[in-house]
């Protein structure tokens, strides 16, 4: 049941993206939304998608693993096809009883299609490529300059980590208790929407109960361990910039370059 | 009638690359009236087996008959998991409701009881654990202790009036004190009211105390079935499986290397003092 | 040399908000020497898990005071220091696992104490060396079982370079096997590596490898001896809701049936040593 959700699932590798700074990768798939977001046209659509399929290939990941990927959002293309199709004002080809397709909305709804594909396959390569943990590093050391204006950078990392450290215990217990419930004869399955949302109180409450415990021990097993924030804190591991860092820094500057030069050039 | 568990197997999250097999070729009866012991190490497969026997799991391969019936069968889903009463390690970990009461009448309220028959059954089970209504019932269960916090978690599936009761280490966590207790209202249930009880334990102290037959399982398997009397006889074989025998039966092993023919098959602290006592005695020493 | 912990008369009232309170520890005096290995027993709610909170300053007494290593646990400026030299491990495996691999987990105290990264390094590496764990040091924590997690737990611990390691039922939700993985760990490190432990535990097995046992009921300690001794008092024992091992019982058990056996044994072998003994002299 719950076990079969893989969220954010890192499939370890020694792939060029895998070795790449995990700040490499954030900055990286900052830059590649925006270049994503400025292209208009049918040839940057063609040029940025033969990038992201090139980025699939240096990943060195099975393609159906990161297609997968893209199949939670088959809806909300589906949806913003149609709602493009019908919404966008212009020159109708087709009509469907009230509904009225135009030409520019058909060329729309293609494009923003594509656009959320290739947005949540290449940004999915980010997680499928980066451990959790140098993700939070990353994160930490990128917001760590922003430290003087009141990002709590440590923090928002100590969170990170430990949210990722307890949903597989959380997930576990939520099935546990959901079990413990239906051998009582709970029901989570049937009902209409009142009667399942009150079916979910036997669920939430001990789950949450369950949390607080968990956050209680946690907080005290970190404060025996000298825990007192990120202060006079070192690490274990430095994040450090390599020369395939700074290249692929460069190629995504480009690639915005060249979006910028899609949209505004021609 | 009872539990049947025929040439059962169960693959978790088949078809993926996490697919685990848990069970291979369970085969297993259990008898009403009994008190089973369940043993083997963590990981053998007990509590996927457990979850079988309520049809929270169903059989990839095989299937499951309780009372002759299927527990794949969705209809009668709901009457087999009244019939089986499961109760999950740390059950005080399912109580949910403001009040003790609330608490154990879930379960009987799930079976559209009316409010007298709840009462009355919240009641009966609560008495079965020890505890007093009176005292106990408008108490909010996050306020008991552990030991109490679990008998109102057993109460509560003890209120479906089940005909078999499983239970997977009901005493883990708890102080010595805790753990008598809930095992001797346990040995009461079974002896007065019948109950077949089905015990998942690390302890073989405690199963060797408790249970007509106990069954081994080891890597989705019945790797060995028995009476603690004549399983415990066979030492070697369990520590391969990974599990021991009771601390009294191994001295009694011991005693026997240097006593030839005093008997091995001893399961408590009293029978031990008789058998020394007897051999000792024919030396002419006691 | 000054004891690695001293309580002096300590008393805890935990604040009901009753304006009473309920005291868990009651004028507990208590010294502990450096190198002992010491098991606290117990039922629950006789203030073990209070007194062990005190040992590191997770808890202050309400009066009395506590020193370890002779630093007072009320001054706080010592507060790191005591922490740091005296570590716990809790009881639940998976309430006290910080981070998403092993080696960042048991690297998480050095890292809040300021340690160099080359030191860190050198650190994990030999705490994950000592307690077995060395081959899981990239595994994810939710998928140990529970007796490699505490041991993970311990290497966090251990560092930290501490000198005493404060465990609180450490095994209470381990299987067999798990169980003595730590158990095994926690006595190497006394023997091998010199740390002074303090162990709470509901298992008498457990407690007999310790070098002294000292039985709490009430918030008070009631009985201190070496393992011998405090088993000894069976009935003692049993009124207090406490376990003895079988063997222990069975001996008294033949005692009280006129066979002549010294008090307080512990293992299988002394009890078939002593019985031969016995016949031989008859």
């Amino acid at each position: 049941m719950l076990r079969d959700i893989t969220l954010g699932q890192y499939i370890p590798g020694t792939s060029l993206l895998h070795r790449l700074d995990p700040r490499t990768k954030i900055l990286g798939s900052i830059f590649y939304i925006v270049a994503l977001f400025l292209v208009d046209d049918l040839s940057g659509y063609l040029a940025i998608t033969a990038f992201s399929f090139v980025l699939v290939a240096l990943s060195g990941l099975p393609w159906r693993y990161v297609l997968r990927g893209v199949r939670p959002i088959f809806y909300i293309v589906l949806f913003t096809l149609a709602l493009n199709f019908f919404l966008t004002p212009g020159r109708v080809v087709w009509e469907l009883g009230p509904l009225k397709a135009t030409e520019e909305g058909i060329r729309l709804g293609i494009f923003m299609g594509w656009r959320l594909i290739l947005l949540v396959l290449t940004t999915s390569l980010l997680t499928l490529t980066s451990s959790p943990i140098a993700l939070t590093d990353g994160i930490e050391y990128l917001l760590s300059p922003f430290r003087g204006i009141g990002v709590p950078a440590h923090e928002l990392a100590m969170m990170m980590t430990i949210a990722l450290r307890f949903i597989p215990t959380l997930l576990e217990e939520t099935d546990k208790i959901m079990k413990a419930q239906m051998a009582r004869g709970a029901d989570f399955e049937t009902g209409n929407i009142v009667q399942r949302a009150r079916g979910m109180i036997p669920l939430l409450v001990p789950l949450f109960v369950g949390a607080f415990r968990r956050a209680d021990d946690l907080a005290t097993a970190m404060e025996a361990r000298c825990y007192r924030g990120g202060v006079g804190r070192t690490r274990l591991r430095e994040l450090k910039f390599a020369a395939r860092d700074y290249i692929a820094l460069a190629v995504s500057v480009l690639l915005v370059a060249f979006s910028l030069a899609d949209r505004f050039l021609y | 009638m009872p539990i049947r568990v025929i040439d059962v197997s169960y693959t978790y999250q088949p078809g993926t690359p996490f697919a685990a097999t848990a069970l291979r070729g369970i085969n297993l009866t259990i008898e009403e009236g009994e008190f089973v012991g369940l043993i083997g190490h963590t990981g053998s497969g007990k509590s996927t087996l457990i979850q079988h026997l309520n049809g929270l799991l169903v059989p990839t391969e095989g299937q499951v008959l309780v009372d002759g019936v299927d527990t794949r069968v969705r209809a009668t889903r709901r009457a087999i998991r009244q019939k089986v009463g499961l109760v999950f390690q740390y059950p005080e970990h399912q109580l949910f409701e403001e009040t003790v009461a609330k608490d154990v009448g879930f379960g009987p309220r799930n079976l559209g009881l009316t409010e007298e028959e709840v009462e009355e059954r919240v009641e009966e089970a609560l008495a079965m654990v020890g505890l007093d209504v009176a005292k106990y019932g408008s108490r909010s269960p996050f306020d008991l202790s552990g030991g109490e916090m679990r008998r109102v978690a057993i109460a509560g599936v003890l209120a479906m009036r089940p005909q078999y009761l499983v239970l997977d280490e009901p005493t883990a966590g708890l102080d010595p004190r805790g753990r008598d207790e809930i095992l001797g209202q346990l040995a009461d249930l079974h002896r007065r009211l019948g109950l077949t009880v089905i015990l998942v334990s690390h302890s073989m102290e405690d199963v060797a105390r408790l249970v007509d037959r106990l069954v081994v399982i080891h890597r989705g398997r019945v790797a060995a079935e028995g009476k603690p009397r004549e399983l415990f006889q066979r030492a070697e074989e369990l520590e391969r499986l990974g599990l021991g025998i009771p601390q009294i039966t191994e001295f009694m092993r011991r005693f026997s290397a240097f006593y030839p023919g005093a008997r091995t098959d001893i399961l408590t602290v009293e029978e031990a003092v008789e058998e020394i006592l007897r051999h000792l005695r024919r030396r002419g020493h006691a | 040399m000054t004891a690695m912990f001293q309580l002096e008369h300590v008393t805890h009232r935990y604040d009901e908000g009753d304006g009473r309170g309920r005291e868990a520890l009651k004028d507990v005096s208590l010294s502990i020497a450096r190198g002992e290995f010491v098991a606290i027993i117990g039922h629950n709610g006789s203030g073990k898990s209070t007194l062990a909170k005190h040992l590191n300053a997770l808890l202050l007494p309400t009066e009395g005071r506590v020193l370890v290593n002779g630093m007072d646990t009320r001054e706080s400026e010592n507060l790191w220091a005591i922490r740091q030299s005296a570590g716990m491990v809790f009881q639940n495996p998976d309430n006290q696992i910080v981070a998403t691999a092993v080696e960042e987990d048991v690297a998480f105290g050095p890292e809040n104490l300021g340690v160099p990264p080359a030191e860190i390094r050198r650190r994990v590496d030999e705490a994950l060396a000592i307690v077995g764990m060395s081959e899981f040091r990239r595994s994810a924590p939710h998928l140990l079982s529970g007796g490699q997690k505490q041991r993970v737990a311990i290497a966090g611990v251990l560092a930290m370079r501490p000198e005493a390691l404060i465990l609180d039922e450490p095994t209470a939700m381990l299987d067999p096997s798990g169980r003595r993985e730590v158990l095994e760990t926690v006595v190497r490190l006394n023997r091998e590596e010199g740390i002074t432990i303090v162990y709470i535990t509901h298992f008498m097995e457990e407690a007999v490898r310790a070098g002294r046992v000292v039985v709490m009921d009430g918030g008070r300690l009631v009985l201190d001896g070496s393992p011998r001794e405090v088993f000894a008092r069976v009935a003692e024992l049993r009124s207090l809701g406490l376990d003895v091992p079988q063997v222990t019982e069975l001996a008294l058990a033949l005692r009280e049936r006129g066979i002549d056996l010294p008090a307080g044994i512990l293992t299988a072998e002394e009890l078939v040593a002593q019985l031969c003994r016995y016949e031989s002299l008859t």
